[in-house]
């Protein structure tokens, strides 16, 4: 491919993952720009030379944000778009999107002052669990079975310095088998999923947790889809939990992370991504 | 072949590209590859409140 098409690789750092997107694109003869997400900055006039599409693998989610939209207002596709981002990074938008478009999601309730969040705890019931309204990789979950429990956790979220610590996302806590599922939606197709196991009630597999593929079962194909049409579709990871009243989906990350999926599945999600990316830069 | 920031160990080019994070082999510090000719490295970002998936 030697038309001029550029893809620009939007990171901070670079993991085996960008090291797959950057050997996929090479592979298939496509230019790739990086941009460094510590060292670009954006005018208000679009400049000269920019990619056709831009793949955001930051791994910061406020610069992911920032530069999805400075993108936008370039006139440069972005993967995923900036509102993806926005919604889908955020737990307390995701939960409610997800709820108003009826995929079956965890019951959520959310308060906005110390005061206000043991209500929240009490109202969702023990155990619940308290997650930060943006964040991930399992950073400052925190699982509750008493109220002696909960209010230790709400004062020190309300010692923290960011104020969207005093944010209060009470999540209820979903008897499931010590395992979750990782779906991985690439435009309007679930490319692999796998169970994550962990002997510990969080199964993120940046924790640890222990791997093995999942099969694309008509359930978790159709959930998977909708949870990531209702976010605003793209490369996305949808999380879900085996409850007892079947599957529940509890997380869709904008800017997931695939080495364990794709080592444990065998499915090179890294050309399905720069496929999906390349399709849209060529609109 | 440079210097490891904090502990001056010798540290060796290989296949890495830049913006990859990777361990000094003798102190274990995460270092970032900033260039490859000259092979360069420092202290890796630190991880952000706001980093994640």
């Amino acid at each position: 491919m030697s038309d001029g098409f550029r893809l620009g690789l939007f990171s901070t750092i670079i993991r085996p993952e960008e090291k797959w997107l950057l050997a996929a694109a090479e592979a298939r003869g496509i230019a790739v720009d990086r941009i460094d997400d510590g060292e670009v900055t954006f005018g208000l006039e679009r400049p000269a030379h920019l990619p056709d599409v831009v793949l955001n693998r930051s791994v910061s989610h406020t610069r992911s944000v920032y530069a999805a939209r400075c993108f936008a207002h370039y006139g440069v596709p972005t993967v995923n778009e900036p509102d993806v981002i926005d919604l889908a990074g955020d737990k307390i938008r995701t939960s409610l999107r997800l709820f108003e478009r009826g995929v079956p999601t965890p019951r959520v309730v959310v308060a906005l002052s110390p005061e206000a969040a043991l209500k929240a705890v009490e109202s969702v019931g023990y155990p619940a669990v308290l997650k930060p309204a943006v964040g991930s990789w399992g950073r400052l979950m925190a699982k509750v079975s008493s109220a002696d429990e909960a209010l230790q956790v709400i004062e020190h979220k309300s010692a923290l310095a960011s104020p969207i610590h005093s944010i209060y996302y009470v999540q209820e806590y979903v008897p499931k088998p010590d395992r979750d599922l990782r779906a991985f939606v690439v435009g309007s197709e679930v490319v692999a999923a796998m169970f994550r196991r962990s002997s510990e009630w969080r199964t993120n597999a940046a924790r640890g947790g222990q791997v093995e593929p999942a099969p694309l079962t008509p359930e978790l194909v159709d959930l998977s889809l909708r949870a990531a049409a209702a976010v605003g579709g793209g490369v996305l990871a949808v999380d879900l939990m085996e409850s007892p009243k079947g599957l529940v989906v509890h997380e869709v990350n904008p800017t997931p992370e695939f080495k364990a999926l794709s080592g444990t599945t065998g499915v090179d999600i890294a050309g399905k991504i720069v496929d999906h990316a390349v399709g849209i830069g060529r609109r | 072949m440079t210097q490891c920031p904090e502990c001056d160990a010798a540290v060796a080019n290989s296949a890495m590209v830049t913006g990859e994070i990777f361990p000094c082999p003798d102190c274990g510090t995460e270092l970032e590859v900033t260039g490859k000719e000259p092979f360069t490295v420092e202290p890796a970002p630190k991880e952000a409140e706001d980093w994640g998936e």
